[in-house]
């Protein structure tokens, strides 16, 4: 065929071929969303599943408890209060929002919850606990029987060692610094700081957490945080830098109204 | 001005900007080293380091930490004001013995270098300081 009448059909076979690219895309799209749709639905109600080790698999992308980033309060059993010392009270209650480490764009400690979802990862040697926010950061949890260090260097995550009971997965912390709020309200803690979390996942959709904490340096006794999450189908973690162009803390006035020294003012 | 210190000086001053915004109050508003100075008036002055800890129930402390490290007593805080008191017995420079009472007042609670100012008083007299966390 000539090269002058070839062209110009090749041309428009190719026009009429990316012209249904679009088409074929969104099809596709549709397609993959209603499988995922299904696979959803299908998750719903399952039970948990379980490592080749026949351990329950934590591992998957969860979200935030609320009551876990605005007051801890909201996560006591109904009716408790927090033991604060009351210096601890005093200074929980004069703490002001652009002074927390968290607006500054540094991590919340435990057990502090940013409001953006996380990830866990489960090995048989480790948990890795993935944070979308406050920083793009990560916290591991030893499962390999280790101990913790005799004097551990404090840090935001502190030292974790995990092991199970059952069906719980247990984690022991300790080694943590003074630098982190535990809250929006600003509750205290000190370098005395310990945390014992018990993980149970009841079905496929839902992670239980009991949260011990101990901290003689802050609190008069111990007392437990109750929450959960949900977890999260067909998402992914999404990169999130707070400290990039972090124009906020100039601009935080005042205490966040969502905690109960507001409500007992 | 060379065009290299145009430019490291706004730098420098926006790093020191950075560190003052991130660095907020943390655990007990005691504890921590804390460094400033005493006296009778602003020329003749007493450098002095302090070092404050505590283990729940007690604040406990040292007074220029090192060989010659006098240690705190009757180290208190009282949350309503943010009042510190404390006292120790030390020696002057003639090696006579002199018994500190220091009372004072946190100032800029929320801030990591918050700092602590009021009287220091001995031998009757009552000496002002300032000390600022580090």
């Amino acid at each position: 065929m000539n090269a002058r009448l070839t062209s110009p059909l090749l041309a428009a076979v190719a026009v009429a071929g990316l012209a249904m690219v679009p088409l074929l895309t969104a099809a596709g799209q549709d397609e993959e969303g209603r499988a995922r749709a299904k696979g959803t639905a299908k998750a719903k109600g399952k039970p948990a599943p379980r490592t080749a080790e026949g351990k329950v698999d934590f591992s998957g992308i969860w979200s935030p408890d609320r009551n876990f980033i605005y007051d801890i309060h909201d996560a006591l059993k109904k009716g408790e209060e927090l033991p604060l010392q009351p210096w601890a009270e005093k200074l929980a209650r004069e703490r002001m929002s652009k002074d927390d480490p968290e607006a500054a764009c540094l991590p919340t400690g435990v057990p502090r919850q940013a409001p953006y979802p996380w990830r866990i990862i489960q090995t048989r040697t480790h948990v890795f606990l993935l944070f979308e926010g406050n920083i793009h950061s990560y916290r591991q949890i030893f499962m390999d029987g280790r101990r913790h260090p005799a004097d551990p260097n404090p840090t935001w995550y502190g030292d974790s060692v995990g092991r199970w009971e059952g069906d719980t997965l247990i984690v022991d912390s300790v080694g943590f610094n003074g630098k982190f709020w535990f809250d929006f309200a600003g509750h205290p803690h000190t370098e005395q700081l310990h945390v014992i979390e018990r993980y149970r996942r009841p079905d496929f959709d839902r992670l239980d957490y009991e949260i011990t904490i101990e901290d003689a340096g802050a609190y008069t006794k111990p007392f437990t945080l109750y929450g959960h999450s949900s977890y999260q189908h067909d998402e992914e973690l999404m990169e999130y830098i707070c400290n990039e162009n972090n124009k906020d803390v100039a601009h935080i006035v005042g205490k966040d109204p969502r905690n109960v020294y507001f409500k007992k003012k | 001005m060379t065009r290299a210190r145009r430019v490291f000086l706004p730098c420098l001053l926006a790093c020191f900007t950075i560190v003052m915004h991130v660095s907020a109050q943390e655990g007990h508003p005691l504890k921590g080293t804390w460094l400033g100075d005493w006296g009778p008036n602003k020329t003749a002055r007493h450098q002095v380091t302090i070092v404050f800890d505590w283990d729940g129930k007690n604040i406990t402390g040292l007074i220029n930490p090192g060989a010659r490290a006098i240690p705190i007593q009757k180290a208190s805080l009282e949350p309503n004001g943010w009042l510190v008191h404390f006292e120790a017995d030390a020696k002057d420079t003639t090696g006579k013995a002199v018994h500190y009472v220091v009372d004072g007042k946190i100032e800029n609670l929320g801030l990591y270098k918050r700092s602590i100012a009021g009287t220091w008083s001995h031998d009757g007299v009552k000496d002002d300081f300032k000390i600022t966390r580090q």
